[in-house]
């Protein structure tokens, strides 16, 4: 509402300076100083100690408990549950057995009624070095598997959406708890104490919402910071309440005001660390007003770059703006950043045209995030996370154009950050239905993931309620085989 | 935290005094307890260092875990001392700290004397320590402050001087409304020199409204109170407000806590729902065990009713018992004394209370209609009646309906033979034949399967045009024959010229053929030549089949002759005319118009076709004409089911049963007892079960045996333990037991909260764990003393508030004191007033109460969703509305998707018991004072006000910052102050004096003091 402020900032500025010496901020502090020694509050016969602005914050960068692969994540959200049968892993005799009835036991619960099985719609054919099988709905991915670690043994617990994706977020599908995300920075602090530490871009509020990206009963400065949400175009997204209504100037000079009155306040309440956090935080807001804006800005990246990630293309333009995003918040030092494609990806049905149009989607920008991060030396110690809350039954649903959820064996990959590249661990059974060799639990994903980023997943504990709590709860076992 | 806080208290004990439950238990809990405590299932070597017993004896070869007086040949000595990684105890995990390692070396040596755990132990009489509370303060030192004196002097401190009355009435008028004092109110309690100004100020307070608002909401961070699901599937609970209503009533009512408490957990089965002016407040109360989050769309229906049960279970333990109980649903709690079997066996009582109303997905929860037994009674008699006259109206109705098909269907040949003599109809033509379409489209395969349609293509508008010939000029009727299963009028015109502005428009029934039926869309002169019949619409179109031009004098001499064979065979004419049209064209009758099947075998098969299960003697053919005829007559839209001509056509007998039977229904359902609120609730189920034990709380792990119900007897303390009878779920019980005035938990926990809500840090810190991993309370005897007294009041809330801050300890000035601190730096000995940063809602509603605009109205929903619909959704869409300037406690709570203003200031995350806010400082609660719309808007209106208020006393620039500063802070500025205001306003002055003002007021909004309780 006080958009109407914006006017030439020049007339502003020569408006303060006429002040004289009374608006700028450094001689009121200087000002301040003086009555704080020597003034009133000597008087009072109590001196508080002087205002540590770099005292450590929540964000502060920690040491690890051992020596870390990645520095960073970016975790590329599927929302919906991809196919791992249509897309990574492949199975010859699903292929052969199209139309005959699954040969085994089927999941107690299941989400909805399966039929017989229903082969991949889509031709598979092995790629680069490791000769990695890949379906004709990853081109690009396909052309970089020599860089990715492929999981085929991923399993979870639940085949409902919002239970899945809590679970994958939190560890737990049915208790409010911090997001991996929030976890993370807890345990890491972050590299630039300008921005949050953990930012989500595009996330959705269905399904968990807000709980999967919370910080639960973490400190709340590892919440996760959402910029823009599901539903609103990536190139639409801000983050909330970052835009000033009002100049900068007029901003500052408000700014200034208020530091002179939280320090004039101070001098009567004596020591106050909630005071003197309150002061810096407003600082700290400004400076992150400032930076904000800069990393979010991709208008300097090359032309080729924007093609890198398919932002030139309609189809590709929102997730590779976000994957681009993800690269420069990484970049600035963000330590964990989400990708969400948006529920997109549930085929109960129209499998053969959605999953061919979600796939078109990711395809181009998340080889283009990979390939960028690796061309700039970023691929070392970032770890990159592709996967969706659960895949998807080798069984049809519906009109033999659909499949179920099927949290019992799905696949996801990674990239970069200390994981082997050109590999593949696990596998499911002969239709690709249940996990069955080197069966990976989510926990076990969640303790892989901190270990390598240099974190005991035993050891980082937050005591809330009773208890330690950790991201795997009870459970959760290291996955060495998949680290370089 | 704890290690400070220990600091402090070991340092207050002194050297050498090692108390087993402050200092020692504190330690083995966090570090041995996991392996060596109550938990059988995980014990290692057989060991547990929780009991006495167990500690001390023979481990084999001389060994002892702990040899009193003897640390050197006390094992857990040398284990958690031991530099050998592979000796060192505990295995993993941090080692113990050298001051930890120390406090165990001197409790062995001093005897290893144990103590039961203090929350566990009967409360104790705590009398009123011989201390003279050394405050400089008038106010009468109490109870409250000779226990704190006694630790003040113990650890060499003094109290603060007592605050002044400006700094009093701002702290206690938010500490009990959440509000800031008027400018008013201020003045006036500065004025007022009566001795009792401070117990009228406070009593003044409690009796306001705003008292249960504010401590109605701190209650409600303890019931998760929400109005949306959260977890999985966000639907929106909209009569939780009912709850919380009710919650604020109680608060403001002074209800006794005991009575507080058996609602919420009982409210269903005591006597008030025999009392209809209490039952519905009774069952409303309930909807603390209903409102919980649940995973609703989970598929495993047994594990989401034990997921919801342990949600239950999770949020009593930590409401009332201040227990983690729900650690033991996979094993027996690593520290507490909670057996697996003690869990199960509340699983029972829970599991035998209904919470939903479906487990279907997307699953629901329990409403009930908020009244009394007998009213709930009366309305299931009155039901039932109403059901039962309705049954008899209908049979009675369908009774005649049949009679009168059975006559036409016995006149079927005849109406076979009528309809072939009938003057030939020209013939019509299919809507799909040769029209121009635009956005719609011929269906062949789904709803016109085998006769083809024209429909919508999916919404929006449409256009048909069809051309035909006349070939004789005159009257003609233009018929078409159409489906549809909702109205859809369309518009029609001829040669351009409207002649049914909304034809076509009747719900048929269905959008298949079965549901089609002929319309006159209008008669008109028509010339000889080409014409052209549009049909249009800007909505979806109704499924259009045929259409006829038929001329007038065709169709009258087809008039006049149905007519006549109505008369002949005593049928209406609408059976004629509708039977004709169906031998016309209806597939159905296809068998006797090609001749295949014989006259009289019509007949035979419509003179059955009422009769039930006549089928089986019949061969294929037979039972497919069959099939065919019902279709054709007695499907909705033939001519044997028109409504209107059976019901013209009914015996003077029926129609007088009917009527009488329409007569008594109408008079019951005038006697409809009258709508009465829905409340989220829970009632008994029919047959309560005790359940099992199940090992890892896994419901797919094979069953023990069963749990008998009951309650926790292990922290009972002098609670004597009830019997629950067979037929009880066991909550009155449960409830009874937590209100035993001999529970060692409930009211020590509850004097612990408020104590909490008024100083901003419990007695114990840990406001809902009380357990052995749990804080210990700084002043043990006095929370013993506060839970005593409170229950010999009959736990009378506002006297436990009266009590408090009429003690000089509440008193006290806020001001930091580098002596104290040094000392007690977090004053866990309340030698201050520890000031503190106010909560979510309290900022919110100090910002309406400043500027003006707050709306004080109590009550009620904001919610804007149909009730169970989804409030968030996964395309983010978000139905919640925040911009009511209503109390903070009224806004939508919506749980994944808290309202920013709230999540930002440490909202509690509403899915889980709390009653310890955080209060952190942190970036994006300065951006939101900055930057956010609520802000700038509170501040332009407050700055607004203020200059109409200046503007009509011509009051000058300084008098105003000075009426500013009154109304935000109760006080007037310092004259520092008012220069950098002014300054500020100089600067600001080319915005123009209001823009300036906004600015100005958005800063003062925005500071520390502003949200900040001193």
């Amino acid at each position: 509402m006080f958009c109407h402020h914006r006017q030439t900032a020049t007339t502003r500025r020569e408006m303060l300076k006429s002040c004289g010496a009374g608006f700028g901020s450094m001689a009121f502090m200087g000002l301040l100083a003086d009555r704080f020694f020597n003034g009133v509050a000597a008087a009072d016969g109590v001196r508080p100690p002087a205002l540590d602005v770099t005292a450590t914050g929540p964000l502060t960068p920690r040491a690890t408990h051992f020596p870390p692969r990645a520095k960073r994540v970016i975790f590329l959200f599927m929302h919906g549950g991809p196919s791992q049968v249509d897309t990574f892993d492949y199975k010859p005799l699903l292929q052969r057995d199209d139309g005959k009835p699954f040969p085994g036991d089927k999941p107690r619960v299941q989400f909805a009624q399966t039929g017989d099985l229903l082969a991949s719609p889509w031709k598979f054919r092995q790629h680069g070095e490791c000769g990695a099988w890949v379906s004709e709905l990853f081109p690009n991915v396909a052309e970089i598997v020599d860089d990715l670690c492929f999981v085929k043994s991923l399993h979870g617990s639940n085949p409902a959406h919002g239970a899945a994706l809590l679970k994958i977020h939190t560890g737990s599908e049915t208790l409010v708890r911090p997001s991996m995300g929030s976890w993370i920075t807890y345990g890491l602090g972050s590299e630039n104490q300008n921005l949050p530490g953990f930012v989500t871009i595009s996330p959705t509020l269905g399904h968990g919402g807000v709980s999967n990206f919370s910080s639960a009963f973490l400190p709340a400065a590892h919440h996760g910071t959402p910029y823009g949400r599901t539903g609103v175009p990536s190139s639409e997204a801000e983050f909330a309440h970052m835009n000033a209504g009002v100049d900068k100037d007029v901003q500052r000079a408000q700014l200034d005001l208020l530091g002179s009155l939280n320090r004039e306040r101070l001098l009567r309440t004596g020591d106050d660390a909630a005071l003197e956090g309150r002061i810096e935080a407003f600082e700290l807001a400004f400076r992150m007003q400032a930076e904000a804006p800069w990393v979010v800005d991709t208008g300097a990246e090359s032309e080729a770059t924007l093609k890198l990630y398919g932002i030139d293309e309609k189809e590709t333009e929102d997730f590779g703006r976000q994957c681009l995003l993800a690269r420069r918040f990484s970049e600035a030092g963000v330590r964990f950043v989400q990708c969400t494609h948006s529920y997109k990806w549930d085929q109960h049905g129209d499998l053969r045209n959605m999953h061919e149009r979600n796939s078109k989607e990711v395809d181009k920008p998340i080889a283009g995030l990979i390939r960028d991060l690796k061309s700039r030396g970023m691929l070392d110690d970032t770890l990159v996370i592709w996967g969706g809350e659960f895949g998807r039954t080798p069984a049809a649903e519906g009109d033999k154009d659909g499949r179920d959820h099927n949290p019992h064996g799905f696949t996801w990959f990674m990239a970069g950050g200390g994981v082997k590249p050109g590999f593949s661990f696990g596998a499911t059974d002969d239709y690709g239905w249940f996990a069955a060799e080197d069966k990976v639990h989510v926990h076990d994903m969640h303790a892989t993931i901190l270990a390598l980023l240099g974190i005991d997943h035993l050891r980082l504990t937050y005591h809330h309620a009773g208890r330690d709590h950790r991201l795997t709860d009870v459970h959760g076992n290291v996955v060495r085989e998949i680290m370089a | 935290m704890h290690a400070i806080a220990l600091a402090v208290l070991t340092a207050v004990a002194g050297p050498g005094e090692v108390d087993f439950t402050r200092d020692v238990r504190p330690i083995l809990a966090a570090k041995c307890f996991v392996c060596h405590g109550p938990d059988s299932s995980s014990r290692k070597a057989d060991l547990r260092l929780d009991l006495r017993d167990h500690a001390l004896a023979d481990l084999g070869d001389g060994l002892h875990a702990i040899s009193p007086g003897d640390p050197g040949s006390s094992e857990v000595f040398f284990r958690i001392a031991s530099d050998d990684p592979e000796l060192r105890m505990p295995p993993k995990g941090e080692p113990l700290t050298p001051e930890e390692i120390e406090i165990l070396r001197r409790w062995i040596a001093a005897g290893a004397t144990y103590a039961n755990h203090w929350a566990y132990e009967p409360v104790g009489d705590s009398p009123r320590p011989p201390v003279r509370w050394r405050a400089p303060t008038d106010a009468e030192p109490g109870v409250i402050d000779a226990f704190i004196a006694r630790s003040l002097d113990r650890a060499d401190l003094t109290p603060s001087r007592e605050v002044d009355r400006r700094t009093f009435i701002r702290r206690a008028t938010f500490d009990l409304t959440g509000l800031p004092p008027t400018v008013d109110e201020v003045d006036a309690f500065l004025s007022d020199s009566a001795p009792d100004a401070y117990e009228r100020l406070i009593d003044r307070l409690l009796d306001s409204p705003a008292y249960g608002e504010r401590w109605g909401r701190h209650w409600l961070d303890v019931a998760r109170y929400a109005d949306s699901n959260g977890v999985d599937e966000n639907t929106a609970f909209a009569n939780a407000h009912r709850y919380r209503d009710w919650v604020v009533s109680a608060f403001n009512e002074n209800m006794p806590f005991d009575r507080f408490v058996r609602l919420q957990l009982a409210g269903d089965l005591g006597p008030e729902m025999d009392d209809p002016g209490a039952a519905p407040s009774a069952l409303a109360a309930t909807g603390f065990l209903a409102i919980g989050p649940k995973v609703l769309a989970e598929p495993d229906k047994e594990k989401m009713v034990f997921d919801l049960v342990d949600e239950q279970i999770d949020t009593v333990g930590k409401a009332f018992l201040a227990q983690t109980l729900s650690c033991a649903r996979c094993h027996d709690h690593k520290f507490d004394p909670i057996s697996q079997e003690s869990y199960f066996a509340l699983v029972g009582v829970f599991k035998s209370t209904r919470t939903m109303s479906t487990l279907q997905t997307v699953a629901r929860a329990l409403e009930r209609d908020a009244e009394s037994r007998a009213d709930a009674e009366a309305r299931r008699v009155h039901a039932e009646a109403l059901a039962g006259a309705t049954r008899a109206h209908d049979e009675a109705l369908a009774a005649a309906r049949h009679e009168v098909q059975q006559r036409w269907l016995d006149r079927v040949v005849p109406l076979l033979e009528a309809a072939r003599q009938l003057p030939p109809s020209p013939p019509n033509r299919e809507a799909e034949d040769g029209p121009t379409l635009v956005n719609l489209l011929v269906d062949h395969d789904r709803w016109g399967v085998g006769i083809g349609v024209v429909r919508s293509t999916g919404g929006g508008s449409g256009r048909v045009e069809w051309e035909f010939e006349v070939a004789d000029p005159g009257l003609h009727e233009i018929r078409i024959r159409y489906a549809s299963d909702e109205e859809r009028p369309v518009l029609a015109t001829l040669d351009g010229a409207v002649i049914a502005d909304a034809t076509l428009g009747a719900d048929t029934g269905s959008f298949f053929p079965a549901g089609q039926r002929w319309e006159t869309v209008a008669t008109v002169d028509l010339p000889t030549g080409f014409h052209r019949l549009a049909c249009e619409s800007d909505r979806a179109f109704p499924h259009l089949d045929r259409l006829a031009v038929v001329p007038a004098s065709v169709a009258e001499a087809r008039d006049r002759a149905a007519a006549s064979t109505a008369d002949a065979l005593g049928v209406p004419v609408e059976v004629v005319a509708g039977f004709a049209s169906a031998y016309a064209d209806h597939p159905g009758l296809e068998p006797w118009r090609s001749g295949e099947a014989p006259d009289d075998a019509l007949g035979a098969i419509a003179g059955t076709l009422l009769e039930e299960g006549a089928n089986e003697s019949l061969d294929e053919a037979t039972i497919a004409h069959r099939e065919g005829l019902r279709q054709a007559l007695l499907a909705e839209g033939g001519p044997f089911a028109d409504e209107t001509a059976m019901e013209a056509s009914f015996s003077a007998a029926a129609r007088e049963s009917i009527e009488q039977r329409e007569g008594e229904r109408s008079e019951l359902a005038a006697q409809q007892p009258a709508m009465v609120a829905r409340v989220l609730a829970v009632e008994e189920e029919a047959v309560p079960a005790d359940v099992s034990l199940h090992v890892r709380g896994n419901h797919t792990n094979a069953p023990g045996p069963p749990v008998p119900r009951g309650v926790p007897a292990a922290i009972s303390g002098g609670a004597s333990i009830p019997a629950i009878p067979p037929e009880a779920s066991g909550r009155a019980e449960l409830a009874a037991w937590l209100l035993d005035p001999a529970h060692p938990l409930t009211a020590r926990v509850f004097v612990n909260r408020v104590w909490h809500w008024h100083f901003g840090r419990g007695l114990v810190d840990t406001t809902s764990d009380f357990g052995t991993r749990g804080g210990s309370p700084s002043h043990p005897e006095l929370l013993d003393r506060l839970a005593r007294d409170f229950v010999a009041s009959g736990w009378d809330v506002k006297a436990l508030h009266r009590r408090i801050m009429s003690s000089a300890t509440y008193r006290q000035d806020s001001r930091w004191r580098p002596d104290a601190a040094a000392i007690d730096p977090e004053n866990r000995l309340l030698w201050r007033w520890s000031p503190r940063r106010l909560e979510a809602e309290a900022i919110r509603d100090a910002m309406l109460a400043t500027s003006g605009t707050l709306d004080h109205t109590m009550g009620g929903s904001l919610l804007m969703v149909d009730n169970f619909a989804y409030v968030t959704n996964d395309q983010s869409g978000n139905a919640a509305r925040y911009d009511e300037p209503r109390r903070s406690l009224y806004l939508p709570i919506i749980r994944n998707a808290i309202y920013p203003f709230f999540a930002t200031f440490d909202y509690t995350d509403a899915g889980l018991s709390e009653g310890c806010r955080a209060r952190t400082v942190i970036a994006p609660q300065a951006l939101f004072m900055l930057n956010s719309p609520f802000v700038e808007s509170q501040s332009r209106a407050w700055a607004d006000r203020l200059l109409a208020a200046s503007a009509d006393a011509a009051v000058g620039e300084i008098e105003l910052i000075d009426r500013a500063y009154r109304e935000a802070f109760g006080r007037g500025p310092t004259p520092a102050e008012t220069s950098l205001g002014r300054e500020f306003l100089a600067a600001m002055s080319i915005e123009g004096e209001r823009d300036a003002w906004a600015l100005y007021a958005q800063v003062l909004l925005s500071t520390s003091e502003f949200i900040t309780l001193e």
